[in-house]
Formats: C-alpha cells, sequence, structure tokens
C-alpha cells in the first residue's frame, strides 16, 4: 500500500500539470534524467526507514536528539507541509477553475478537496493506502486510454531534435525534481501507518514509475501538440487530451482524464496535511484535536489567494528549499544515529574498563 | 454526535442538487460553430459569427444565424454582439474560423495570442484565410446542403486536405508553428464557385503566411507539392511533369524526412514512397527531383522570395518503385547592384 501511495502521490498533479516549461521537445528525457539523478534521496531514506520502522522522521529525530532535535525537525517539516498542501491545493483549483467551473470561487473548491483529504488524514496513514489502492487502477486505464487513442493524431517527428543545450537540461532537470513531481519527503509521514519495514524496492520502483509514466505522457503531449507549444501551455495534458478522441466517434474524452487529478489530488492534499499535523503533534508533544488542522487550512488557504504572479515567482524559489532540506534531513539523522551508536560503544567501553579495573 | 455530523453532511449533499455555481440555461448562450473576422476600412474588426439556432417546434434540425459586431479588437467586438443578442457567446462548439485577407496582411499575432489563453476555444478549431471580399462573406455560401455552415466547411477542409488539396490548420498547429519560427505558416484558402444559381464553397490552395502576416497564394497544385514533401500522403493520386509529359502516380506512404544546416542553406530530403504508374513513361526521376525543389522553395518563400538563390539538385538514390533520395543544395546569389 505505502508503494501504491508513492505512485499515486508522484503523479497527481504532475500527469496534468504536463510538461516541463524549460523542457521543449525533450521535456519527456529530462523527467527520465531527473528521476534517475534523485535515486540517492530514495536510498537516504531507504536507509533511515528501514533502521526506524514504523516511524515518521520526527519520532526518528526525538529518538537521537531528544525533544529539541524533534521540535526543530518538526518545524521545518511543518513549514515544509504546509507550503506543499498550498501549492498542491492551488494546482487542482487552478485547473478546475480554467478549464471546468470557470465561475466557482477558487476557494470553495480548495475547501471542499481540503475536506476530504482531512477525512483520509483523521482516519489515519492506513486509509491513505487504501485509497490509493482503489483509485490507482482507475487512474491507470484513464492514462492508458487517453495514450492509446493519441497514437493517430501523434506526429513522432515533434520529439526532434533532442536539446543539446547544458543549460536548459540543468533547468529542465531542476524543475523536474520539485513540485508537483518528486517531494519524496512527505512519504516519510506514511511510514507510521506501515506494518513491517519498508524496503528499498517499495521506495525506487514507485519513483520509477511515475517517471516513465509521466515520460511516456509528456512524449505524448509533444507528439500531439508539438514541442514549443506542449511547453508554453498550463496543463498540456487537458489540452493534448481535448485534441484526440477515441477513433472518430467520441468527443470531449478530456473530460475523463480530468478525474485523475482530482482523485490523485486528494492523495496528494492528504499526504502534505497528514505531514504538516503529524509534524504539529510531534512539536506539541501529543495527539492534537481535529481544530487544529485549520492552521495548516489557513495558511494554504493563504496561498491559494495569493495573486497568479506572485505564485509563480515563488514557485521559482521552491527548489532551493525542497532539495536541500530533502538531501540534509537523511543525511542528519543518518550521521546522528552513527555518532550515537559510536559514543555508546565508547561508553560501553569505558565501563568495561572501569569493571576490570 | 456522529448521527448528527452525518444528517449535517446528507444535508449539505442536497445543496449541489439545485444546480451548479452560476449557472447558464441553454437557451442563454449563443453556440457558436463558426466565425469570420474582417478588417473594416476604419480599422476597427468585425467579427461575423454562426450561431445554432434552436427554435421551439422545429423538426426538421438546428438552423444557423449570423451575428455580426464591430470593434477596436476580437474581446470588444465580441462584447458588442453579446449586447445585441443578450446572450452569452459559447465558444466550445466551434469548428471554424475564416480570417479576411486584409485582417490576415495586417497580421493575426493578436489573436493567436487570444486563441492561445481563452480557455474556452478549443485548440482543435479550423483557421482558414478567405479568398473573397470579405470572411464573413464564407458564411453565407451554399455548403453541400449542410445546415451548419462553419460545419460543413471545416468537414471539406478536412477532405481536401486528405487529397493533398490544401493544408488543414488546426489551432494547436499553427499555435506550434508560430512559437517554432522554422516554418512558415500556411493555411487553407476559401473560395467560392458558382453552382447553378448559388455560390458554393470552394476549398483549393492555401495562404501562406511570412510571420503573422499573410505573404501570398499557393495553388492547388503547388499546395499538393508542399504535402508531399512537408508532411507526406497517403494513398493519393499524384501527377508530376517530366519533359515527356505529365505521369500519373498512385502514392501509398509517401514520408519525407528533412535534414537542414544550421544556417538553413544547404538542405537533404529524404523520400521513400510505395507507388504505382498509372499513366504515361517511367522518367519520373527528373519530376520527382523537381517538385522536390519546388517544395523546397515553397517551404521557404517569405524567405526566399525576397532573396536571391541558386539551387542545385542533385539525385543520390534510386530504387524503382521504393525510395529516392535528393540533394538540395541553396546558395544565396551576391546582391545585384
Amino acid at each position: 500500500m505505502f508503494a501504491l501511495a508513492s505512485l499515486l502521490f508522484y503523479l497527481a498533479n504532475a500527469y496534468i500539470q504536463g510538461n516541463l516549461r524549460s523542457g521543449g521537445q525533450s521535456a519527456w528525457l529530462m523527467v527520465v534524467a531527473g528521476a534517475v539523478l534523485l535515486l540517492p534521496f530514495f536510498l537516504l531514506l531507504s536507509a533511515v526507514s528501514s533502521r526506524h520502522p514504523g516511524k515518521d522522521l520526527p519520532a526518528v529525530a526525538g529518538q537521537l536528539w531528544g525533544m529539541a532535535g524533534q521540535r526543530v525537525v518538526s518545524g521545518l517539516l511543518f513549514l515544509y507541509g504546509t507550503l506543499l498542501l498550498g501549492r498542491s491545493l492551488s494546482c487542482f483549483t487552478r485547473f478546475v477553475s480554467a478549464y471546468i467551473l470557470p465561475d466557482t470561487p477558487r476557494i470553495l473548491m480548495a475547501t471542499l478537496l481540503f475536506a476530504l483529504a482531512a477525512l483520509l488524514v483523521r482516519r489515519g496513514a492506513a486509509a491513505i493506502g487504501r485509497w490509493a489502492g482503489i483509485v490507482l487502477p482507475v487512474v491507470f486505464l484513464m492514462i492508458g486510454l487517453a495514450i492509446a487513442a493519441s497514437i493517430s493524431v501523434c506526429r513522432p517527428e515533434a520529439l526532434m531534435p533532442i536539446e543539446t543545450e547544458r543549460g536548459k537540461w540543468l533547468r529542465g532537470i531542476r524543475e523536474s525534481v520539485v513540485f508537483p513531481f518528486g517531494e519524496p519527503l512527505a512519504m516519510c509521514t506514511l511510514l507510521t501507518g506501515v506494518k513491517g519495514t519498508v524496503r528499498r524496492r517499495h521506495w525506487v520502483l514507485p519513483w520509477l514509475g511515475a517517471a516513465l509514466l509521466l515520460a511516456l505522457t509528456f512524449a505524448r503531449n509533444t507528439m500531439v501538440l508539438g514541442g514549443e507549444l506542449s511547453a508554453v501551455l498550463p496543463f498540456a495534458t487537458h489540452h493534448a487530451d481535448s485534441v484526440m478522441g477515441y477513433s472518430s466517434f467520441s468527443l470531449r474524452v478530456e473530460a475523463l482524464t480530468s478525474l485523475i487529478p482530482a482523485a490523485a489530488g486528494i492523495l496528494e492534499a492528504a499526504v502534505f496535511l497528514h505531514l504538516a499535523v503529524c509534524s504539529m503533534e510531534a512539536m506539541a508533544g501529543r495527539k492534537l484535536h481535529g481544530a487544529f488542522y485549520l492552521i495548516p487550512a489557513g495558511l494554504a488557504g493563504a496561498i491559494i489567494l495569493l495573486p497568479g504572479g506572485q505564485l509563480m515567482a515563488w514557485e521559482g524559489y521552491w527548489g532551493w528549499f525542497s532539495l536541500p532540506l530533502q538531501a540534509a534531513l537523511p543525511v542528519a539523522l543518518l550521521l546522528g544515529e552513527r555518532m550515537q551508536k559510536r559514543m555508546r560503544r565508547k561508553i560501553l567501553a569505558r565501563r568495561l574498563k572501569r569493571g576490570l579495573e | 454526535m456522529r448521527r448528527g455530523l452525518v444528517c449535517v453532511l446528507l444535508l449539505l449533499q442536497i445543496l449541489p442538487l439545485s444546480g451548479c455555481w452560476n449557472y447558464s440555461e441553454l437557451d442563454d448562450r449563443a453556440i457558436i460553430a463558426g466565425a469570420a473576422i474582417d478588417r473594416m476600412e476604419s480599422g476597427e474588426i468585425r467579427l461575423t459569427v454562426e450561431t445554432v439556432a434552436f427554435h421551439e417546434g422545429q423538426s426538421t434540425g438546428p438552423k444557423s444565424e449570423l451575428l455580426s459586431g464591430v470593434g477596436g479588437s476580437v474581446p470588444e467586438a465580441i462584447f458588442h454582439i453579446m449586447n445585441q443578442s443578450q446572450k452569452e457567446l459559447y465558444w466550445h462548439h466551434a469548428a471554424l474560423l475564416v480570417l479576411g485577407e486584409s485582417y490576415a496582411a495586417e497580421g493575426i499575432g493578436d489573436l493567436l495570442d487570444y486563441i492561445l489563453k481563452e480557455h474556452e476555444m478549443r485548440l482543435t478549431l479550423t483557421l482558414a484565410v478567405s479568398r473573397l471580399e470579405t470572411a464573413a462573406e464564407v458564411l453565407g455560401l451554399e455548403c453541400h446542403g449542410a445546415e451548419i455552415r462553419s460545419f460543413g466547411i471545416a468537414g471539406i477542409i478536412e477532405e481536401q486536405d486528405r487529397q493533398g488539396q490544401t493544408v488543414r490548420a488546426d489551432a494547436y498547429r499553427v499555435l506550434d508553428t508560430r512559437l517554432g519560427g522554422e516554418r512558415d505558416l500556411v493555411l487553407p484558402q476559401i473560395g467560392s464557385v458558382r453552382q447553378g444559381k448559388k455560390n458554393a464553397v470552394n476549398v483549393s490552395g492555401c495562404g501562406v503566411f511570412s510571420g503573422d502576416h499573410l505573404a501570398g497564394w499557393l495553388p492547388a497544385e503547388e499546395t499538393r507539392f508542399l504535402r508531399l514533401f512537408g508532411a507526406g500522403l497517403d494513398e493519393v493520386e499524384v501527377d508530376l511533369m517530366t519533359q515527356e509529359g505529365p505521369v500519373s502516380l498512385r502514392v501509398r506512404d509517401w514520408t519525407v524526412r528533412e535534414r537542414r544546416s544550421a544556417d538553413g542553406e544547404t538542405g537533404i530530403l529524404e523520400t521513400k514512397a510505395e507507388y504505382e504508374l498509372l499513366s504515361g513513361k517511367s522518367r519520373i526521376r527528373e519530376a520527382v527531383i523537381a517538385a522536390a525543389m519546388d517544395y523546397y522553395v515553397n517551404q521557404n518563400l517569405s524567405a526566399l522570395r525576397h532573396d536571391l538563390h541558386e539551387m542545385q539538385a542533385k539525385l543520390l538514390d534510386w530504387e524503382d518503385g521504393g525510395a529516392w533520395l535528393v540533394d538540395i543544395r541553396l546558395r544565396r546569389r551576391a546582391a545585384q547592384d
């Protein structure tokens, strides 16, 4: 269930948002390259989760560094989770507002999505995993149908030429490994609901699977819309779906694929909310009442209400916060654990020596 | 407590059953099938839309109505039409957008930006240019008995595109071409032909753009070569001229791969086709070279019509009934004093 939840989490908004702005016609390659480059992050997270089964990162920090360390880590993760919750809700509401319900207030849509996510969070991490198990087959079916129906309008020549400029590759890879695709650190919050140990393959395989699915989708978008247009259009996947139909006897098939961000978006919002709430509880040192959900809700709501231009300007800097946090936190926990073991061995050796004397 | 919460949730579910936020009845919307844009002498834009009209009690199907609005820009003209009709314009089903010659000659960049940003416009909208005096006249032409002319004309463009007589230009292809900037924009050409007492739609040839501005026209035959060497065609009959006279081929699976140098001055066209000779002698090699050169010239219209070029073509490889490899080199001639 952890693997299924991870796969759906990585796909969620990344699928409907479509091709990378910096990617051009090579966006499909950049997402695979980004996924491979980010593999060391997963190996670090896998190492932490296998050494501390059933514990999330604040609990591990508390075990290593006491309450102070737990509060510092929880504070960082609360900020991380809340900002991402706001971005996730903003992405979903922008899509629905632009193409489905243009007159409905965005804050209302966000409230409904938040309520569903809060319901899942209240039930616990296991409920989030079960939601993924129900929704994922439907998502696969929609993606498969969309790709199959696109074959007749695809132009493979639109994938050429492959981008060779290094700067564009670096920008594309950086864009591909942060929200909406990426942010594997958030998945650590679901470890509390996992029975047994989460193995390396449970981290790596969903990540690579999601990357391949996205690469296929981005390639499809490029072949249908063209390299230039797919990079410029917001929600390029939705537009590519609107261009094709299932053979010549159906139209408006984008109505089906627009179910994907709804179903997957609930899980993504639930994961970020779960992270924010668990971090708050770790900072407080106890279980909190459901009313405390309003704190991340309010902050996320403020992000949704930001004007679009301001939000996009802020999004450009997100990678500078997210990537170092995702690298530094697991490394710090592993190093902390190693140092703790060394200290314990030294103390034990000293005691033995005194005992012998 | 739990029962109370469930009751409240059940009651809340009744609310959405009353209808969506800001719901509009179908009668309050003008469903647009097609539109035409002209530039008036005053410099303003006239937007003419063909809307689908549903009348009570009609048994023969929907009819169409034409509405017109004038404004300094397309959104202003839309607003003017909405004021007249008291209905909200609904663009989701629009199939055709015809541009007047004078409007297209002044540049369609603003229009393309509007199509890109306006979420109601579907990117499958077919664009075309009118060879008549105004674009609005196209929406009044006879169209094989089709009640909604825009849908009929869009169907004719699709059919003529399959035959290679014109180039179908859906909005998403047009936008991608414009953003890429490497190829000239080409839109289907709509004119009229006399059929009995009425003027009927005639879709043949294309209008070629230099950047965003209409630069000239290609007749059907040259358009066909543009299509043959540009995008390839399947199952089509082609006439090629040779020194010995015309040669007719039935072409299956004609594909083209083009490689250009960075400066655009040299290029290789690699074409592969299965063909069946229908008539004429089998000396078609020269005809293929001539057709490839025609394509190369026409594909670079905006550059080559203003610069002087020498062109040399060489047949590199040939298989009977199979493939041609043609090397075309372009060189700028020295400017003449």
